[in-house]
């Protein structure tokens, strides 16, 4: 194989992989976040879930797709409506990535792997498998409360059930449908995974908390009305 | 009769009446589930004894507490009903917001659109191949 054909191989390949970031009233981050992953070289799209702020306008400064969602809808629908939008440009791997810089883009290559490679049809980030950087107490118990939860009602032994980093293989970005358009969805992909007989494996990755992106998590509020939710989607389908 | 009689009963003996012609009209089935609440209503109005009598059969003791307890339940039925309403509303919103969101899918500056319709072009043909 020539150099020539092997580049184009590649450039091929980079441009088969799409990165979803969804991002809500992100203004003061995205431009950080996203700064890390386009020199990556992949395709990047930015889900401006009606963000009342800056957020896609300092997107559209950079070499990115920007979608925009007139009414705040969720991470949920966000991260949907970037997947279909890669899905008809041809994605072969999609990866969703948190638009507070939470996520380490280095991560990205060993991440895309086993799907690339096409061992397995999802890769999911565990924090506890990598680090979980200045994670408070408090987060780390409602963490481990959500893994018992999932291994009740999925049965899928995970260490970490709701990272925001995840790589679809198109066939699981086409079988999985996000429903559930906020939080819940985490569970939910979760659920389809298991549902479906989808393949997947765990790979560790690095996550910053800071108080920002601390700010913007879940309570354990959440975590009840994230079950609601479940329930809800449960009985009407 | 009394005039809380006077007032409640020609009000529901009128829903009663417009739920029977609009069942005519379309022959859903919640409306004659909606004129049995209309005609129950009617008939315990005219006849209050008979909410004791109930209440006894079912071992609640008084009407009053027949009443209160069932209009509980009807109402967290009722609160049920229009939160899957909602949700599937909601549901139906989102999914016109992304349509809209991807019709209108804005390249940042320096995307490079032509070398990815060059991917897209060579992944068509070889697709067909």
């Amino acid at each position: 194989m020539s150099v020539d054909s092997s580049l184009k191989d590649d450039e091929e390949r980079r441009h088969a992989i799409w990165i979803i970031v969804a991002a809500y009233n992100e203004a003061a981050r995205i431009k950080t976040t996203l700064g890390g992953l386009t020199s990556l070289g992949y395709n990047i799209v930015v889900v401006d879930d009606g963000s009342s702020d800056a957020t896609a306008e300092v997107a559209k400064t950079l070499p990115v797709w920007v979608l925009r969602h007139p009414i705040n809808c969720g991470q949920g629908a966000a991260l949907q409506t970037g997947i279909d939008f890669a899905l008809s440009r041809g994605a072969e791997a999609i990866g969703t990535f948190d638009g507070d810089g939470q996520h380490d883009p280095a991560d990205l290559p060993q991440m895309l792997k086993p799907v690339l490679d096409e061992e397995v049809d999802i890769a999911l980030g565990s924090r506890f498998l990598g680090r979980a950087e200045s994670i408070p107490l408090a987060r780390r118990a409602l963490l481990r409360a959500a893994i018992l939860f999932t291994r009740l009602t999925s049965g899928l032994k995970l260490t970490d059930t709701h990272n925001g980093f995840r790589v679809f293989s198109r066939k699981a970005a086409q079988t999985i449908r996000i429903r559930q358009p906020r939080m819940a969805h985490a569970s939910e992909i979760l659920d389809q995974i298991a549902a479906r007989g989808l393949s997947y494996v765990e790979v560790p990755v690095t996550i910053r908390y800071t108080q920002e992106t601390l700010a913007k998590g879940q309570s354990t509020w959440d975590a009840v009305r994230i079950s609601g939710q479940l329930l809800a989607g449960r009985f009407w389908k | 009769m009394t005039p809380f009689q006077w007032l409640a009963i020609p009000i529901l003996g009128l829903l009663a009446a417009l739920e029977v012609r609009a069942y005519f009209k379309n022959h859903q089935p919640i409306h004659i589930l909606r004129e049995f609440v209309w005609l129950l209503g009617i008939t315990l109005i005219l006849f209050p004894r008979l909410t004791t009598v109930l209440a006894l059969l079912l071992g609640i003791g008084r009407g009053t507490d027949l009443v209160f307890y069932s209009f509980m339940l009807l109402s967290t039925g009722g609160m049920f009903y229009l939160y899957g309403r909602n949700y599937l509303l909601k549901r139906d919103v989102i999914e016109l917001i992304r349509r809209d969101a991807l019709r209108n899918a804005t390249a940042g500056a320096g995307l490079d659109i032509q070398a990815d319709e060059r991917v897209r072009h060579s992944q068509g043909q070889q697709g067909e191949s």
